[in-house]
């Protein structure tokens, strides 16, 4: 009898345990990662594969990106083609069936996103393309309550025991950034701030608190200024009076530099994904950091 | 009226911008069309109203019909130009479930201080890949490239030996939902086995492939089988692969190719017509990546490959690659990798090939080849590539000597070379798709360090400069390569 109840307390253990395992969560960059945290709180072990520093198109394929994907439950995308360099690949040598493409573990936060940019010739003459549009909808904040949404459904969808859970952690962080919202809009809107970025990441943010962007270092996305390309950006910039350039924080001083010590602009560098700067270690302190960089433009 | 116009001309614009595959989306938006209809007519109710109420002021006005813009021609026509759009949005296009199609243009243009300059398109890719169905993914790779033999390598770019081959490069199903980690291939592939093997010459480091490769394994791992393969479930990321294939690479002609005194070549060993399961090539190879640091990662593998039958293979590599990124945000990337590799063939000698001479022969013979290459290279930003190369292969092989002196080249004798490969080359990468290596190499050949006491050839080197132009078409991924 007693062995009766010795194996039936280390089943009912062994379950318990099962039951409490956490949800593997892996994203392929560091600001889902952030909103799945929010989302999941306890309830999910989360890591991204992509850590903020590097340039999202030229991310170092990593043996544990693979292994992480293995054991994952869920994986999140921005997609829009944002993590070409990287996810397939480690996706398809994960060899999980639960997170592939399709799958119900596979999470894709771009639908309903209003995409920018959107090329009309799908060439390579024009660079780096995305042919789904410009993939940088994260740095729109009301875009970012989208995709806190879309993972709170989805993982809703894959875990109704949970959905109570991720519903609480889900409004208590819209409100949140509802909040934040409305401190950067009144901090941005209205000062109509002309910039120009090194990369043509920045349609979205510039539309949502009614900045001017007047041109971008990279004459197509991806590709090199030129001397000629640079002498004209410096003309455009002198005739619009623009008063900053937008530096993601992988890119070059050099060229950023040559172009503010002509034109007197000031050089702001500035993360576009969370964990680009120390500072910016999740989505709220990164948009404090973007929007106190371009709140002191006078 | 201009401003009903261009919103109409604007929903017509989205229809045919949206109309991919959005088919929710055009739902929507036909549902926003009639919205707009609804709200057109109801603004005209408002004017029609308002004139009315000027008519009894006894203002003039226009008939409200005449301005009826939803009762208009030009109005049915633009939505039936919407619906017409919308509609065609939904049908099935025939070129829906189309494969992705992509392809790779590599020419090479040579200068060997031995047979002078040449250009040559090196080889042309055309690639075709789809998942089937929810278990395989299927891909085929038609190639048009130019054959080499061993004897050429020395001197790549011969004259008289352009043969553009059409072929199958590989045509392989693999599959997509095993559990455990498992993947089986099946098909005409290029076997994962060896790290520089599996590789396609366009996607190299270097321009051409390096001499030990190309005479150990014999030029790229193709072969025709099955392969399975598993990714462990460790923390630290190791792949095991075996396969069981109708053999890997070309084999190596000289190894078992005897050249009569008379001029025509004979085999040491007898092929067989037909294959059984000890003719089939088995193999295996175990690779692991290490992170070292956040940006610096160790590739390592071993492999070895054998069969059983009379005329018996065996094949061994080892291999290492370290990269290293001193900063994760820059495309700057120091790369070294080395791989040895060892061959040996063996067989029995039949007397029918030799019974012509009487010379005494030897029942068994084998052929041990090692040889092993080293590179450096280190990417400076997005653009500039240089790197260095050196690449050691002893091939051995079999000759028909005069050993014994008395004028006939009679003696079956085993011949060992030594060929050295210093390259240096540097490649430019406009883009992602597009690149040029321009490589410099001295081959440094030391004939015949015979193992049967034979005579001696004597030594001979040559120059070579390579400048290599590829172009990649379509859609491209990158490859997770263990």
């Amino acid at each position: 009898m007693e062995k009766q109840i010795l194996f039936l307390t280390g089943l009912l253990g062994l379950a318990v345990s099962i039951s409490a395992a956490p949800i593997r969560i892996v994203t392929s960059v560091p600001d889902l990662a952030d909103f799945a945290r929010q989302v999941a709180g306890p309830l999910a072990q989360v890591d991204s594969l992509a850590n903020g520093v590097e340039d999202v198109h030229n991310v170092q394929l990593k043996p544990s990106m693979v292994t992480r994907l293995a054991k994952a439950d869920v994986f999140i995308q921005m997609g829009m083609d944002l993590e070409h360099a990287y996810a397939p690949a480690v996706l398809e040598e994960s060899r999980n069936p639960k997170i592939q493409l399709g799958q119900r573990g596979f999470i894709d936060t771009s639908k309903g996103v209003a995409a920018r940019e959107v090329p009309r010739n799908i060439d390579r003459t024009e660079g780096e393309v995305h042919p789904c549009g410009n993939p940088h909808y994260n740095l729109d904040p009301e875009y970012a309550k989208l995709m806190v949404r879309t993972i709170a459904g989805s993982l809703s969808e894959l875990y109704p025991e949970h959905q109570a859970a991720f519903q609480e952690n889900t409004q208590k962080y819209l409100a949140q950034l509802d909040s934040k919202i409305r401190e950067w809009k009144t901090r941005l809107c209205g000062k109509n701030i002309k910039f120009v970025s090194y990369h043509p990441a920045w349609v979205y943010f510039a539309e949502r608190f009614g900045l001017q962007i007047i041109g971008t270092i990279e004459p197509k996305p991806g590709v090199e200024p030129g001397p000629r390309q640079i002498e004209e950006l410096i003309a455009l910039m002198k005739k619009e009076k623009v008063p900053l350039i937008v530096k993601e924080s992988f890119y070059s001083d050099r060229i950023p530099n040559q172009i503010a010590a002509k034109t007197g602009a000031r050089v702001i560098n500035i993360p576009y994904m969370v964990g680009g700067l120390p500072q910016a270690e999740n989505y709220v302190r990164m948009m404090d950091c973007i929007v106190d960089s371009f709140a002191k433009t006078p | 009226m201009k401003a009903q116009t261009f919103i109409l001309a604007l929903a017509l614009s989205a229809g045919h911008l949206w109309s991919a595959d959005h088919s929710s989306e055009m739902e929507a938006l036909r549902k926003q069309i009639e919205e707009l209809n609804q709200t057109v007519k109801t603004l005209q109710k408002q004017v029609e109203r308002q004139q009315e109420i000027l008519k009894d002021n006894g203002v003039k006005t226009e008939p409200a019909g005449k301005n009826d813009f939803t009762q208009s021609g030009d109005w049915k026509n633009m939505r039936q130009d919407v619906n017409t759009a919308l509609d065609a949005a939904k049908q099935k296009r025939p070129n829906t479930f189309n494969p992705s199609i992509s392809a790779c243009i590599d020419t090479v243009s040579a200068y060997s201080r031995n047979t002078g300059v040449d250009f040559i398109p090196r080889g042309m890719e055309l690639m075709l890949q789809a998942n089937v169905d929810q278990y395989a993914h299927a891909y085929a790779i038609a190639s048009a490239h130019t054959e080499f033999d061993l004897e050429e390598r020395t001197a790549p770019f011969r004259r008289q030996s352009h043969h553009m081959h059409l072929g199958l490069e590989e045509a392989a199903i693999e599959t997509l939902s095993l559990p455990y980690g498992l993947k089986v291939k099946g098909g005409q592939f290029f076997a994962d086995f060896t790290r520089m093997g599996k590789v396609h010459p366009h996607d190299r480091p270097f321009v051409d492939g390096p001499r030990s490769v190309d005479t150990i394994i014999g030029g790229e791992t193709q072969a025709r089988g099955l392969e399975l393969s598993w990714v462990t479930p460790l923390d630290t990321y190791f792949r095991l692969t075996g396969g069981v294939v109708d053999g890997i690479g070309a084999e190596p002609a000289s190894s078992n190719q005897i050249t009569m005194p008379d001029g025509t070549s004979k085999l040491a060993w007898n092929s067989t017509d037909y294959r059984s399961f000890s003719d089939l090539m088995y193999y295996l190879r175990g690779a692991s990546i290490f992170e070292l640091s956040p940006t610096a990662n160790l590739h390592a593998g071993v492999d070895y490959a054998r069969n059983w039958q009379s005329e018996r293979r065996q094949l061994a590599s080892a291999d290492m690659k370290i990269e290293w990124k001193p900063d994760a945000a820059k495309h700057d990337l120091f790369t070294w990798g080395s791989e040895a590799l060892w061959s040996r063939t063996e067989g029995n000698l039949p007397v029918d090939s030799f019974n012509w001479s009487g010379a005494p022969y030897s029942s068994v013979a084998h052929a041990n080849s090692v040889g092993g290459y080293t590179y450096v290279q280190y990417r400076f930003g997005k653009y500039w590539e240089p790197g260095l190369r050196f690449d050691l292969t002893c091939p051995q092989s079999f000759e028909l000597r005069d050993n014994n002196g008395d004028g006939n080249a009679y003696e079956l004798s085993k011949v060992q070379d030594r060929y050295y490969t210093y390259s240096a080359y540097v490649g430019f990468h406009p883009s992602e798709f597009h690149f040029l290596r321009l490589q410099a190499s001295y081959v440094d050949v030391q004939n015949d360090v015979s193992l049967g006491g034979g005579n001696t050839n004597g030594n001979s080197c040559d120059w070579q400069v390579f400048l290599q132009w590829t172009i990649l078409l379509g859609d491209h991924r990158h490859s997770f390569m263990p």
